[in-house]
């Protein structure tokens, strides 16, 4: 019954300011990068297709959200519908990475989606390409710490990027999409799908007087 | 009041198009408007109308008597209940010709009138009536010429224009993808897209991040629905929600962005009165959303995106849905076919699609003579009273499998073969009414009627070429019906000629058999060939009937009604929302593109144009000369509701002449593309009119047999 092969997939991708989400998605949809920063406002649409496991044809339609709050006005318009959502904190930047569960949380109110347990997040560490000293001290630790927090913790794939120098950032989006797509296909098998059921045939009482027509 | 001021000069620019609209109304359906004093206008800024320059903007004056300029209306009978002089008042219809000598007198008075009033009108232009150099030769008139979409210039001849700018292109292509002047988007509250009518999904899919942000914006911040934007003044966008789906409309056609004639509007205008000017681009909008109602119910809509606004509505869609969509998005805005390359306009299906939609969801039906319709019907209805088992009546036993499966679901249960059938049409050309049946307690509204015949041309085309003997088993969501549940339709064409020895054209018959049960095909099927033995078993019912369709589909205005002046129009029965019209080729003796796409812009004008009702003098002098408690006053100014639209298009050596009366049970149009003046134009207007009256029985079907 299916129309088309290809699964359509929203990706919403969320973080402070200046962390790089614009950068990882030029970096992903169109190889390309800039030193210079240019704030988000609002919001940013692209889209890129991608082959998963060699066979499944999935386009990304990815939502690059602002960072800085005074340009975030976007409210359920932006979350809702998600089928995946990014967190991203910058790898020399401590108050980003704390912010996280605050993103995510922020991100489960707005989207209203059905089961927040299941839900696929992953996150990303970006700008692994400075020097060490830069980065924030014993971050292993401290992320550790966070992905693990008994009450409420982000335990979510992690991945270490570079939108500078394009590492690992093709390897994150991939397995963002495989994870949406096993939450679609449990959906689907999870007989959600009316699809082509053409049963509801209308109860019709042709001599009664009441009526199967709103009419 | 504000329905009385003068000239509502709505885009503010100066004029070069000309539109007069007269508004009259008389106090009875028998009244004889007359001018008692026709001082018109002197000072009005009008200018010729060049179809060089003739845009969408257009100053529009109105002669209504609270400006002095026209003066209704002295009456010379005031009874309501007397005689039914005025055309369209249900006058009778027989199998002869007659003249009620009545009749003949009071039309003649009324004939003059409106004479008189048109061409004081013109005169009052001197202008403009005289503006037509003669020396130029007739060419023949292009789309083109008629500035009905941005750019024209550019474009070298019809066929490149249309190809650049018309013509559906899916590719990535950016640059003409906003060369396109109509766009059409369906997507999720989510933004994921459904359908957009151009555009790769790489190349559409940011513009619908932005659309769902805007909408859900404006509800989130202002909790109001977006409706509507214009963008500069030559671009317009209009959002229908239907929450969990979003439809959009973008255009750029004059035609679609002229403010319309809010008088036609559905009847729960009131609260969509600040929409007035978006309803034509609404309409379109709902027909789409319709669409999806029809193939997949609400209820199963609501279902996939219950708990999850994520899904993908696409998932259920088919490749033939669409390509559904696609041919409504290009009958709906142009009432053009969807052609492959090279291809060229085969049948007016669309252009007939196309004028049923701005005729407000009018059927369009088909002229037969009573005799032949009555017969129709009367097989119609015998399809309820056939006996399941009584099978050596007029069924045909071929089907053996058929009553074997009867004979194992049905039991004793039904005792009728047509116990589910709950609808039943036949159609000429699968889009043309000519029979309808049904239940006493159930009726289709004329939108469903559209969307059930706009599937089964559909079915038709997909199946093009290909043999008479496939039946067809459509599973439907009729929305204003039903919309939580699907009827099924069986579908099927026969040729008629295929049954006559010596026909030389081809007729066909569309049988539409609309059943509650899902499991009632056989059933169907088996009701479908009793009917057609009935039609094919005498060859002489056969012949008329395949004469009077033939003859009905080519209706020739010179042939059939004697009126040489006028090439093209548009009769619609207010009753019954159904209409009728001549073939487009007496246009401009073809049924090409260029011809279509101007008929449809010049029906668009006149339709749409503003058109204002005379009420309150009306009603006070009424009650002075009749007395307050004689005639309900409200009745009164509701009776005979006349208005009138003259547009004159003209430049290039070309001319063409819009007419439009209407009254409280029809309304007119026409077109006349060659010089004609006021009389002519009026004296031919109404020698169709009741042309069309007299034969109301045989050109309109009224509201169906019921069982
Ligand atoms: N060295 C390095 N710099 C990066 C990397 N990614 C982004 N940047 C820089 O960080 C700055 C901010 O990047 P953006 O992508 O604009 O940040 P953002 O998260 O989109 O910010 P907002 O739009 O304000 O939310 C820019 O100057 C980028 O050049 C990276 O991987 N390495
Ligand atoms: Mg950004």
């Amino acid at each position: 019954m299916s129309g088309r092969k290809k699964t359509l997939l929203k990706v919403i991708i969320l973080g402070d300011s200046g962390v790089g989400k614009t950068s990882l998605m030029q970096q992903f949809v169109n190889n390309k990068f800039s030193h210079q920063y240019k704030a988000t406002i609002g919001a940013d649409f692209l889209t890129k297709e991608i082959s998963i496991d060699g066979n499944k044809q999935v386009t990304l339609q990815i939502w690059d959200t602002a960072g800085q709050e005074r340009f975030q006005s976007l409210g359920v318009a932006f979350y809702r519908g998600a089928d995946c959502c990014v967190l991203c904190y910058d790898v020399t930047n401590e108050k980003s990475l704390n912010n996280l569960t605050s993103w995510k949380d922020e991100f489960l109110v707005q989207s209203n989606v059905s089961n927040p347990q299941d839900f696929p997040f992953i996150i990303i560490g970006n700008k692994i390409d400075v020097d060490e000293a830069k980065k924030i001290p014993s971050l292993q630790k401290k992320l550790q710490n966070i992905t693990n927090n008994q009450l409420g913790g982000l335990n979510y794939p992690v991945f270490e990027t570079s939108a500078k120098d394009g590492i690992n950032v093709e390897a994150a989006f991939e397995v963002i999409a495989k994870m949406a797509l096993q939450q679609e296909e449990l959906n689907d098998a999870n007989g959600n799908d009316v699809s082509d059921d053409y049963n509801d045939a209308i109860n019709i009482h042709l001599e009664s007087e009441s009526s199967g027509c709103a009419c | 009041m504000s329905e009385l001021s003068p000239s509502p000069s709505r885009n503010g620019e100066t004029s070069n198009h000309i539109k007069y609209n007269v508004s009259f109304s008389s106090t009875s359906k028998l009244a004889v408007p007359s001018i008692a004093n026709p001082t018109l206008p002197t000072g009005e800024p009008t200018t010729a109308i060049n179809l060089e320059n003739a845009g969408p903007s257009e100053s529009s004056f109105i002669l209504e008597e609270d400006d002095h300029h026209l003066q209704v209306v002295s009456t010379s009978r005031h009874s309501v209940a007397s005689d039914s002089s005025y055309p369209g008042s249900g006058g009778q219809d027989s199998e002869y010709e007659e003249e009620d000598g009545n009749n003949v007198n009071s039309s003649h008075i009324e004939e003059e009138a409106l004479q008189n009033m048109l061409s004081d009108l013109i005169r009052s232009n001197r202008s403009y009536v005289n503006v037509r150099d003669n020396s130029l030769p007739l060419r023949e008139l292009s789309f083109l010429d008629l500035n009905i979409f941005p750019n024209t210039h550019e474009a070298k001849n019809e066929l490149e224009f249309y190809e650049k700018h018309i013509q559906i292109q899916k590719d990535n292509d950016e640059p003409a993808f906003h060369q396109k002047l109509k766009h059409f988007f369906i997507l999720s509250t989510a933004g994921k897209p459904i359908f957009s009518m151009h555009g790769s999904d790489d190349l559409i899919m940011g513009y619908m991040g932005i659309i769902t942000t805007i909408v859900c914006t404006f509800e989130e911040s202002m909790k109001e629905d977006f409706k509507s934007i214009m963008v500069g003044d030559k671009t317009k966008i209009v959002v229908l929600n239907k929450s969990p789906l979003l439809l959009v409309a973008i255009s750029q056609i004059s035609y679609e962005l002229m403010s319309s004639n809010t008088d036609s509007t559905s009847s729960n205008k009131e609260d969509k009165e600040s929409d007035s000017d978006d309803i034509l681009l609404i309409n379109q909008l709902n027909t789409l959303y319709k669409y999806l109602l029809a193939i997949l119910s609400k209820p199963t809509i609501e279902k996939n995106f219950h708990n999850r606004m994520n899904y993908d509505l696409r998932k259920v869609l088919t490749p033939l849905d669409f390509q559904n969509l696609e041919a409504l998005c290009m009958k709906l805005t142009y009432g053009l076919p969807l052609l492959n390359q090279g291809e060229s306009i085969s049948d007016t299906e669309s252009f007939d699609f196309f004028i049923g939609e701005l005729m407000d969801s009018s059927i369009q039906s088909v002229k037969v003579t009573n005799t032949t319709r009555m017969k129709l019907n009367n097989i119609l209805l015998s399809c309820k009273r056939l006996k399941l088992r009584d099978d050596d009546s007029a069924l045909n036993r071929s089907s053996e499998t058929a009553s074997l499966i009867f004979n194992r679901t049905t039991k004793e249960a039904e005792k009728y073969l047509g116990d589910d059938l709950l609808f039943s049409f036949l159609l000429a050309s699968s889009n043309k009414i000519l029979n309808y049946m049904k239940p006493k307690n159930h009726s289709l509204s004329n939108e469903d009627m559209k969307l059930l015949f706009s599937m089964i041309s559909a079915a038709e085309y997909q199946n093009r070429g290909g043999s008479f003997d496939e039946d067809l088993w459509i599973p439907l969501c009729l929305p204003n019906f039903n919309p939580n549940g699907f009827l099924y339709v069986f579908v099927k064409k026969i040729s008629l000629s295929s049954y006559l020895q010596s026909s030389t054209v081809d007729q066909y018959l569309t049988i539409v058999l609309v059943s509650s049960n899902k499991n009632t095909f056989f059933q169907m099927r088996e009701l479908s060939r009793f009917i057609i033995n009935k039609i094919v078993k005498r060859e002489q019912f056969l012949t008329t009937l395949t004469d009077e369709l033939t003859g009905s589909t080519k209706l020739s205005i010179l042939n059939d009604i004697k009126v040489p002046a006028i090439k093209h129009f548009i009769y619609k029965l207010k009753e019954t929302n159904q209409f009728i019209m001549n073939d487009m080729v007496h246009f401009n003796n073809d049924r090409s593109m260029n011809t279509l796409l101007q008929l449809v812009y010049f029906y668009s004008i006149l339709h749409n144009s503003r058109a204002t009702r005379i009420k309150s003098k009306l009603k006070s002098t009424y009650n002075q000369q009749q007395g307050s408690n004689f005639v309900n006053p409200i009745n009164t100014y509701k009776i005979d509701n006349k208005k009138l639209t003259y547009v004159k298009w003209q430049g290039a050596g070309s001319i063409v002449t819009g007419f439009m009366l209407s009254d409280n049970s029809f309304e007119f149009y026409c077109l006349s593309n060659e010089e004609i003046d006021s009389k002519e134009l009026i004296s031919s207007s109404l020698k169709i009119i009741r042309w069309c009256e007299k034969y109301r029985k045989r050109l309109f079907l009224g509201g169906g047999v019921v069982f």
